[in-house]
């Protein structure tokens, strides 16, 4: 099931030297060949060894009655702030395992940022706007790239073994996508993945003006 | 066969009433087919309607109880209900929202992860297990996967019963669990449903053993079984529209709504009677008035045929009357009509016939009715024809004595009784009174009318005439009058009947040397002492009598000689005295005609001595006419002998 979800993948290297560093990208593209957005591609392990992450304080605004960005990925440790940008109040909630949390009804920057001490899922919502929906991924590697217009991109040392992992919201679940590959000593090197995303979920709101509830 | 009808009044109403009672018959049946299939039509289209209006009605209260269902979705404090895992805490929210909703009767919460039912308020203790009704959450997932809105909806058995359920997402904020939310289609529901349309609702379903049970119905409970036994023997072509339950008939739309076709129906129905009623209302005006017309046609024909009847019988009475004799009365109908027409043309035609037999009547009295028959039947032209016919003549010998010392008129009263009495013994006998010749009668036998036995009818009556003399004479002696005697003469010969006269005066007659004949005959009564002289012509064809022969005759103005006879009576009464007395005679009258006179003379002295010993009273007139007549021709007997007396005077 999670390897059935990457269609394809294909591992292109360009500009062959002998720099140390080397750049991996990942271009992610869905089953119709659109460049994802909101995906999240990390780098687990590297020969089977757990990387040490450092805390990387980040916000997740609300913006439009909407979560901004709306996915998010933190190393373990890491705190979040979730300041209110809209001009009324927010309930923002978890109920997920990796962290359970509310900020009850407020506006404005709230008096501390959270800080998520387990990896996995935190799935955002608001109490009193149903369609507000945010993710933020919770890992234990400092390699993260979070994906836009279907690009992301890490500083590698080539020669080792990559355990990549790809999460987007539309996968089912927390599912997480497992990728292995090694980079050679190269400068540059590509690796496009082709992932099938369920299509968005729709979510009831106010009736607009077009008599549109969803 | 044709009918045959013996009133007219009966021929119009059959003619009018059969042909229109026909027609409107037709006409009550086709309005009647007709009621029905609009009826059926119209109950049809209503039910349509009714279910279009159920699947409104099902639609609104789907979109209710998802209203209801988001709402719960988005309770925060729900959610947080949700999150304590806790059965009997969900359970119980479940239950206080439960009594916060109109249209719900249960709601339950089924897991996303593991597809187990959380919690159900309709069956408490279910927990950890999936719901019968698990397809319609995966029908809310295909929606999901689909990227559309994952909200399904169905009529589905819970617990044994149909309930319509509608599944929603539960939210926190992801899609964690699956909310139902139903409503049972019972008693209550066809209820509230049966408010918004004209027929009545039946909700069935069919169980796990396949037999299909009603959850609710309006109809009335009798017939309640039938339907479910209908149900139960559906036949493959599906159920008639037209259903008929405790002995009435329904229009029945029976519609399944559940996905699961075939497992819960909603049954629409209608009584036909119901429907049909102000049609039969309108069906018994429509008889009311056809009775009513053909009422009022039936007395139509009846009057207008009496118009025609009345005057027709009238009419008829009338010809009946005139047939009858009675021509005194007129047909009186006050028509200006036809009918009238015809009346007045009646009522002429018996002044015609009046006037008509007025005239026969008169020719009756001038001549006999039968010459009368006789000239009014045919064409009256000159002319006769010959035949044979037997002639009577019949004359008083004394009317000069019977006359003295009368008035003319006393006279003619004398003669017409004396006619008439002689007249009504001819006529009674077939003859026919040719004329009155001053006091004689001439009556004719055998014309107009033939009669092959004449002779005999003229001598009957010769016989009978005067037996009916003797009747006069009686009453003329009572009276102080001289009685009248007669002489008869009578003769058999061909002769010349037909009119005599000219073309503006007629006379019915017979003429001939025959006729004569029998005139002289009568002349002769007188001389040989007798009633009745008959010819040999006569004698010969009636041969029935018994005769005297008189003589052997040349009269005046004849060559040939005739025999004459005298008729006595019938031969069946005559004596065996008087036959022996009349040898006698007859042995002297064949003497003396071969001319032996001597002989004769003793065979004459025989007869009247033979009359002395038999008592028999003999004819002197005649013995004495012969005695004299023996002495005259012994004294000079003539040579040419030939046995012939000659008159050379009448």
């Amino acid at each position: 099931m999670r390897f059935r979800s990457i269609l394809f993948f294909f591992y292109g290297v360009f500009s062959a030297s002998n720099l140390r560093a080397a750049t991996l990208t990942v271009n992610i593209t869905d089953q119709n060949s659109n460049l994802i957005e909101n995906a999240v591609v990390y780098i687990k392990s590297v020969n089977g060894q757990s990387l040490p992450s450092t805390p990387k304080n980040i916000e997740v605004d609300q913006i439009d009655e909407m979560f901004v960005p709306h996915v998010s990925a933190i190393t373990i440790g890491s705190q979040v702030s979730f300041p209110n940008s809209d001009h009324i109040r927010h309930h923002v909630y978890s109920f997920s395992e990796a962290m359970t949390f509310e900020i009850p009804l407020y506006i404005g920057i709230p008096a501390a940022p959270i800080r998520f001490d387990h990896t996995g899922l935190v799935t955002l919502g608001c109490n009193i706007h149903d369609h507000m929906l945010g993710y933020i991924l919770v890992v234990d590697t400092p390699l993260i790239a979070e994906v836009t217009a279907g690009i992301g991109r890490f500083e590698v040392v080539p020669g080792g073994e990559l355990a990549l992992e790809i999460w987007h919201p539309l996968l089912a679940g927390d599912e997480v996508l497992k990728q292995s590959l090694t980079v050679t000593a190269e400068e540059n090197a590509v690796l496009h993945l082709q992932i099938e995303l369920r299509p968005e979920r729709m979510v009831r709101r106010a009736p607009r003006r077009n008599g549109n509830r969803y | 066969m044709p009918i045959r009808f013996k009133r007219f009044q009966s021929r119009l109403l059959i003619f009018f009433l059969v042909p229109l009672l026909v027609v409107l018959s037709a006409v009550f049946l086709i309005v009647a087919r007709a009621n029905t299939r609009i009826a059926v039509e119209l109950i049809t289209l209503d039910m349509q309607k009714a279910l279009a209006n159920f699947e409104a009605t099902i639609s609104e209260r789907n979109e209710t109880l998802a209203i209801a269902g988001d709402t719960l979705s988005s309770d925060f404090a729900f959610k947080n209900v949700y999150e304590t895992n806790d059965h009997l805490t969900i359970l119980s929210a479940l239950t206080n929202l439960l009594g916060r909703l109109v249209n719900a009767d249960f709601l339950v919460l089924v897991n996303d992860q593991d597809g187990t039912v959380i919690a159900d308020t309709l069956q408490p203790a279910l927990i950890g297990v999936e719901p019968t009704w698990s397809n319609l959450i995966n029908s809310a997932r295909i929606l999901d996967r689909a990227g559309e809105y994952p909200e399904a909806a169905d009529v589905v058995i819970v617990n044994g019963h149909p309930y319509h359920l509608t599944v929603l997402p539960f939210f926190n904020p992801e899609l964690v669990a699956w909310l139902g939310l139903g409503f049972e289609l019972n008693q209550t529901f066809t209820e509230n449903f049966k408010k918004t349309i004209s027929a009545d609702v039946s909700v069935l379903f069919k169980d796990t053993d396949q037999l299909w049970h009603i959850n609710g119905s309006t109809m009335p409970d009798s017939t309640q079984g039938d339907l479910q036994s209908q149900f139960n023997n559906i036949p493959n072509q599906g159920l008639d529209s037209l259903l008929t339950l405790d002995n009435a008939d329904y229009v029945t739309m029976a519609k399944p709504i559940s996905q699961d076709l075939r497992t819960v129906e909603i049954v629409l129905q209608r009584s036909l009677k119901e429907q049909l009623a102000p049609y039969e209302e309108l069906q018994g005006v429509l008889f009311t008035i056809f009775a009513l017309g053909l009422a009022i046609l039936a007395a139509g024909i009846v009057f207008i045929s009496r118009t025609v009847t009345h005057p027709l019988l009238l009419l008829a009475q009338g010809a009946r009357r005139i047939r009858d004799g009675d021509y005194q009365q007129q047909v009186i109908i006050a028509h200006q009509d036809e009918f009238g027409e015809l009346a007045q043309s009646f009522n002429g035609m018996v002044k015609g016939l009046i006037e008509k037999e007025k005239v026969r009547d008169l020719l009756g009295k001038v001549v006999s009715p039968q010459i009368a028959n006789e000239l009014l039947s045919k064409n009256l032209e000159l002319g006769g024809e010959e035949i044979e016919l037997t002639v009577l003549f019949c004359d008083m010998r004394d009317f000069t004595t019977l006359c003295e010392g009368k008035t003319p008129q006393q006279i003619l009263q004398l003669l017409n009784e004396y006619f008439s009495a002689i007249s009504g013994v001819i006529e009674s006998n077939g003859g026919v009174v040719d004329k009155y010749i001053g006091d004689a009668v001439m009556a004719l036998f055998g014309a107009p009318v033939s009669y092959a036995d004449a002779p005999s009818r003229a001598i009957r009556t010769a016989l009978t005439i005067y037996k009916v003399l003797d009747e006069v004479n009686t009453s003329f002696s009572s009276r102080g009058l001289s009685t009248v005697t007669i002489g008869v003469g009578i003769n058999t010969d061909t002769v010349v009947v037909g009119n005599v006269g000219s073309s503006t005066r007629l006379n019915y007659t017979a003429l001939g040397d025959g006729v004569n004949l029998a005139s002289r005959l009568e002349e002769l009564t007188k001389r040989y002492g007798v009633n009745i002289i008959v010819s040999e012509f006569t004698r010969n064809k009636a041969s029935e009598f018994l005769y005297q022969e008189l003589d052997m005759v040349r009269v005046k103005g004849k060559s040939v000689p005739v025999r004459i006879f005298s008729p006595l009576m019938f031969t069946t009464e005559a004596t065996l005295g008087l036959l022996t007395t009349l040898d006698d005679y007859h042995a002297f009258i064949r003497v003396y005609q071969a001319g032996n006179f001597i002989t004769a003379q003793q065979l004459l002295d025989v007869y009247t001595t033979r009359c002395q010993l038999t008592g028999f009273t003999p004819n002197h007139t005649i013995i004495n006419l012969y005695r004299d007549r023996l002495h005259k021709l012994q004294a000079d007997v003539p040579v040419d002998w030939d046995g012939v007396h000659t008159f050379t005077h009448k």
